[in-house]
């Protein structure tokens, strides 16, 4: 859009740089960094009562890049993590450790779990006799839980351990077991 | 063609006489490559510092000292050309004989081998390593060989000195404790040693198709650049060996001998360089025969330096070997323990040197004062206070990437913030007041030679299209915002803080992005408009504090398995630095007003 003020630019030699092409290097640079910034959303979490513990630390920096096929995406709260898009494993770490239960307990590599399936096909499951106590997520219909939680096992074994299950359903031995998780086996068909 | 003759002879026997001392190509007790591989990837390596030093070395010289258009630019290059072609062969056999020495698979034809190799070459990093450096040498060979202009050749220079930079990320084994510092001194050492030694190897090849007059200039070019190479070399040689060793005992060994051998080398080189100049440049007595002798002499020197060189990369450092694994989360994640808490006396006492901007505020200060003593010989005026800002600058620079905010970056966003600031608005404005470019064009002798030295390289670039259109006030103002938000508010700030090399990035481009915008607000001519000066000033002062108080009132942690998972106990927790960073990052706005502020009375003072 010609102003009604503009002149015909006297010198040809010395191109004079005006602001449509400012406007359109601004617009092509923001472009590109949507582009590059936009292809996973970082997962929006809230971060456990104390996330802050060192211990936390100390397992979040031995999680897993990749768990089963899926990768690991950016969150933004402390001593959390996230895998798949859209989001199929959470982890959370801080938490207070639970008290004894009535529910179902596993041992998987050496972590004992309590498993809460109020959720399903989503199991939530928490760390027993660790402290802190962590927490796990899954989305059963895209993921086997024991097959997150055998790859989450190294980082959360970094947790103190202070107890563990009086009578776990199973044993590190046969951590792979399909009927540890009934509930996983009907949705995984 | 004597001269590299004695080079690669000299070489290769330091090689030898030194991978026997230091037991670098000693038999191994388990799964040995054999001879061949043993003793043939110290050659090789040897070639390929030797060519990339060719390399670089004839590309820069022929930035700084050559006259386009003429047989000695193009003797040149295609002495760059040569060395790159050598630099792809030598290095495609290095990454081979690597990775027969690393895995010791069985060589074959088969595919299964081909398998291998592939994946070593793509998936490891010592293999990517050698893939990059090939592909980038055969890059350079043909544009070398078939590009001509000053642009072309400009790209050839700095393409052939960054192809340098992923071989000086692998040179060293295990890990260190000083990661980082040892990668930096690396970097900077191959750089200068590449320079330095490429040139004096240009000069050979350009001595048949020259006059003695015109050498004798181009000698004392080379000079020049010889001995900003040979303080490159010195001071990152030194830093690097600094890492290795942990204490003196550790250098009566055979890593120590070789060592040794290296600083002898390198001081009879300064001698020899100092000597040079005196007795053949300053005073101009030339007798031709002495002039060589002394250059086939320095080869020597070289060469035994580069042999030694090679062979102390593949000796075994006393220091490494002690190294303990890694195992706190802050040890894991920067490679460095957690530091003491942050208390009032660190900020004095806590250092954590980073080489490459010591270096760059170093030169910059000495060429500055050079420069300020020259105009004031000449009788002309220059202010005090220009000079006391640049000096001013450059001591900031040093204190932002090596001091108490460098060591405690990685572990508190709050001093990330501040050194993003700094970096982005208060370096920059110090350095501009002090007028770089209005002091070199007097300062520097001009070249009447067709040939381009510093100063015509700054007129070129300056006056450049693109540079031109990113000095433009609205462009800058964008230019700004784009790479604070990015540095600050997304992955790219979890990415500078991982890598070595993005950091350095990162530094670069918030003092470039920062100088740029206070340069366009303090003389900002080319708008006319009243009102768009006001609101270009305007939105140049809120990007600090619009995205300082984003930061401040986020909810989220941003770089939450960064700075939420150090294992810090001391401190406040990682979201209430947070909101710390936020507020320094928007104290930023006061380094900008103050630019605006100057570039007023600048207006009013002269209209």
């Amino acid at each position: 859009m010609p102003r009604p003020d503009a002149q015909p630019t006297p010198i040809k030699a010395t191109p004079h740089p005006r602001s449509p092409r400012g406007i359109a290097v601004f617009a092509s640079t923001l472009v590109v960094l949507l582009l590059v910034g936009g292809c996973a959303p970082t997962v929006e979490l809230k971060p456990a009562d104390h996330a802050n513990a060192p211990e936390c630390a100390d397992l979040t920096v031995r999680l897993p890049d990749v768990i089963g096929e899926l990768p690991t995406r950016t969150t933004d709260a402390q001593a959390t993590a996230a895998w798949g898009d859209p989001t199929a494993v959470v982890v959370r770490c801080g938490l207070e450790s639970p008290a004894p239960t009535t529910l179902q307990c596993v041992t998987i590599g050496a972590v004992d779990w309590i498993i809460d399936d109020s959720d399903s096909p989503n199991l939530r499951m928490t760390t027993y006799g660790r402290e802190p106590a962590a927490q796990v997520y899954v989305d059963t219909t895209r993921l086997s839980a024991d097959k997150a939680l055998e790859a989450l096992a190294p980082a959360m074994q970094k947790l103190p351990k202070t107890g563990a299950c009086t009578a776990p359903d199973i044993d590190t031995d046969t951590m792979s077991a399909p009927q540890a998780l009934p509930d996983e086996t009907e949705s995984r068909s | 063609m004597a001269g590299p003759a004695i080079l690669i002879a000299a070489g290769a026997f330091t090689l030898v006489v030194c991978l026997i001392i230091g037991g670098g190509a000693a038999p191994r007790v388990t799964s040995d490559p054999g001879a061949l591989v043993r003793w043939g990837l110290p050659t090789a390596k040897l070639f390929v510092n030797l060519s990339a030093a060719v390399m670089s070395g004839s590309a820069v010289l022929t930035l700084f000292a050559l006259r386009a258009g003429k047989k000695e630019y193009d003797t040149a290059l295609d002495l760059a050309s040569a060395g790159a072609a050598v630099l792809t062969v030598s290095s495609g056999a290095t990454g081979f004989l690597t990775f027969l020495s690393s895995f010791n698979p069985q060589v074959s034809l088969g595919a299964e081998f081909g398998q291998q190799l592939g994946r070593f070459l793509l998936e490891t990093e010592l293999g990517r390593v050698w893939l990059i450096t090939t592909v980038a040498a055969a890059t350079i060979t043909v544009l070398a060989y078939a590009f001509r202009r000053w642009g072309a050749a400009a790209l050839i220079g700095v393409f052939s000195l960054m192809s340098l930079v992923p071989m000086a990320t692998q040179g060293h084994s295990g890990s260190l404790a000083n990661h980082d510092a040892a990668v930096m001194a690396l970097v900077l050492h191959i750089i200068g040693a590449a320079v330095w030694l490429g040139g004096l190897v240009t000069l050979v090849f350009l001595r048949s198709c020259m006059q003695e007059t015109r050498m004798r200039v181009i000698v004392e070019r080379y000079s020049t650049l010889a001995l900003v190479a040979f303080i490159v070399v010195f001071v990152s040689g030194i830093a690097r060996a600094l890492t290795s060793i942990t204490d003196w005992g550790d250098l009566i060994s055979a890593y120590g001998a070789v060592l040794a051998l290296k600083v002898l080398a390198l001081a009879a080189l300064g001698a020899l360089g100092t000597a040079h100049r005196r007795r053949f440049i300053r005073r101009g007595v030339g007798e031709r025969g002495a002039f060589w002798a002394f250059i086939a002499v320095e080869f020597a020197v070289m060469g035994l330096a580069s042999g030694a060189a090679t062979a102390l990369a593949r000796t075994p450092a006393p220091a490494d070997t002690s190294a303990p694994p890694l195992t706190t989360p802050a040890e894991i994640l920067t490679e460095a323990p957690l530091p003491a808490e942050l208390t009032a006396e660190r900020w004095f006492v806590s250092w954590d040197i980073d080489l490459l901007w010591i270096l760059i505020a170093g030169f910059g200060i000495f060429f500055y004062l050079v420069g300020v003593r020259r105009l004031r010989r000449r009788g002309e005026l220059w202010p005090a206070s220009r000079t006391l800002s640049w000096v001013a600058g450059m001591l900031l620079l040093v204190w932002v990437s090596s001091g108490p905010i460098s060591v405690y970056a990685d572990y508190l966003h709050s001093v990330d913030a501040l050194s993003r600031v700094l970096l982005a608005a208060v370096v920059p404005l110090l350095l501009v007041l002090g007028a770089p470019f209005t002091l070199a064009m007097p300062a520097i002798t001009s070249r009447t030679d067709q040939s381009r030295g510093v100063r015509e390289w700054m007129q070129v670039i300056a006056r450049a299209r693109p540079v031109r259109l990113l000095m433009h006030p609205i462009v800058a103002t964008c230019l700004f915002a784009v790479v604070l938000w990015a540095t600050s508010a997304t992955g790219t700030l979890r990415w500078t803080l991982v890598d070595p090399l993005a950091h350095e990035l990162r530094v670069v481009a918030l003092l470039v992005a920062g100088s740029v915008l206070v340069h366009s607000l303090i003389s900002a001519r080319q708008v006319r408009s009243r009102v768009l000066r006001v609101i270009i000033i305007a939105s140049a002062i809120l990007t600090p504090a619009v995205l300082g108080a984003w930061v401040v009132i986020q909810n989220g942690l941003i770089a939450a398995n960064w700075f939420g998972a150090m294992g810090r106990t001391w401190g406040p927790d990682p979201l209430a630095d947070q909101r710390t960073a936020g507020f320094v990052l928007a104290t930023g706005a006061v380094g900008l007003v103050l630019a605006a502020l100057f570039g007023h009375r600048q207006r009013t003072r002269k209209p």
